[in-house]
């Protein structure tokens, strides 16, 4: 199917969304709450297109990371009231998120040096993009969700303070776009969520692997054994070529 | 479909593939990111090249939960998609023999992806322990 975007005619798959074929044909749309690994969910509306269906209807404002692309639809990603769309999200954000910097960059490519609103009392830098909920779910988790309403909004573990359902993998905080889950590692420990997980050392180098927790819901979700999830990958290579060494009987091993 | 047959046996423990591999593969930048490593032995004087094995039921794709890594049916490597990756690091700890890693200073896995067709470390490689056949 063929769509056309900036007047520009672009080829499409079957299920990809408008932004999916944006970013493909090298149009740069800012996303705040996008992954492509995790499912779409249309939250800080950063990326919205104006779409048509036929050349003499008014132009919708649609989230591209949710719209699916259709054969003939004529997008516009740039207009004059799409960036002061973007302009006015991103001056709201800013009175969440002061400290980061991303959204800093963001607002002053679209002209925002401040924020025109009042700033929040204690900006916490989180914007509810739901990308570590979502993350958390993906690795079969469910340790954090959101809670609360309105102004109070937020990411939260259960009961405010349980974090029994938490496996320590430290997803939520790789994917955290403004960086505001604290996760910290030192030597095996790691703490996250205000819980301290204990990473079990290498067999073979004493390094730190993944934690106890992370390892049985891996072993639970895909039947591997729980045991065999604690060796880092240099370590396993050695393995492995003391496994071939021996299989194929050359030299007396391994010179290191 | 062609594949990366390794002989161990006519390894000679040059190293040359490691850094075939660094260079084909920028994002790395150094050997120490190579994602084949040849391990020298004692005499007789030689290697065991040790790559990722694009094994039918990988164990990296079965725990990856965002479907970062797949089959490319073109070339028959597990591919690694970094837009997806949510580095839950479940990978790294999955592979039975080592050969997918993580780079904190990219903030990617890395891993063998026969070059996208074509690997660099059987072109290198002098004493044909690496073929692609």
């Amino acid at each position: 199917m063929i769509l056309t975007i900036n007047g520009r005619p672009l080829a499409a798959r079957p299920g990809e969304t408008l932004l999916q074929v944006a970013r493909r044909a090298g149009i740069d749309l800012p996303t705040l709450c996008h992954h492509e690994g995790l499912e779409a969910w249309g939250g800080c509306r950063l990326c919205v297109v104006e779409m048509r269906r036929h050349p003499d209807e008014a132009p919708k404002v649609v989230p591209s990371c949710l719209q699916a692309a259709e054969d003939g639809l004529r997008v516009e990603t740039h207009t004059e009231n799409l960036l002061r769309i973007r302009a006015t999200l991103l001056d709201l954000l800013l009175t969440r998120a002061p400290g980061s910097e991303l959204i800093r960059r963001l607002a002053l490519e679209h002209g925002v040096g401040d924020t025109t609103f009042v700033p929040q009392a204690e900006p916490s830098n989180c914007i509810l993009c739901t990308l570590c909920t979502r993350a958390c779910a993906a690795v079969g988790a469910f340790a954090i969700s959101t809670a609360g309403r309105g102004a109070e909004g937020e990411i939260s573990l259960p009961f405010v303070d349980d974090a029994d359902a938490c496996v320590g993998c430290g997803s939520c905080a790789a994917v955290c776009p403004t960086g505001c889950i604290e996760l910290k590692d030192e030597g095996l420990a790691r703490t996250i969520w205000g819980r301290t997980f204990q990473r079990v050392p290498c067999e073979v180098s004493g390094e730190p692997t993944i934690t106890r927790e992370h390892a049985a819901l891996l072993s639970k979700r895909t039947g591997l054994p729980t045991d065999g999830f604690f060796v880092t990958d240099e370590g396993r290579r050695r393995q492995t070529a003391d496994t071939i060494a021996a299989l194929v009987g050359v030299g007396e091993g391994r010179a290191a | 479909m062609k594949q990366l047959v390794v002989t161990p046996v006519r390894c000679i423990g040059c190293r040359t593939c490691e850094i075939a591999c660094a260079f084909s593969h920028p994002a790395g930048k150094t050997p120490g990111r190579s994602r084949i490593r040849a391990f020298p032995i004692r005499p007789p004087e030689g290697g065991l090249p040790v790559v990722c094995f694009q094994c039918d039921q990988a164990a990296c794709v079965l725990v990856c939960p965002t479907q970062a890594l797949t089959r490319n049916e073109t070339t028959g490597a597990v591919d690694y998609h970094d837009l997806r990756c949510i580095h839950c690091k479940a990978c790294v700890a999955a592979c039975p023999f080592g050969n997918i890693g993580y780079d904190d200073g990219t903030s990617r896995c890395f891993k063998c992806d026969l070059c996208g067709g074509d690997p660099e470390c059987a072109k290198y490689c002098p004493s044909r322990a690496l073929e692609f056949a």
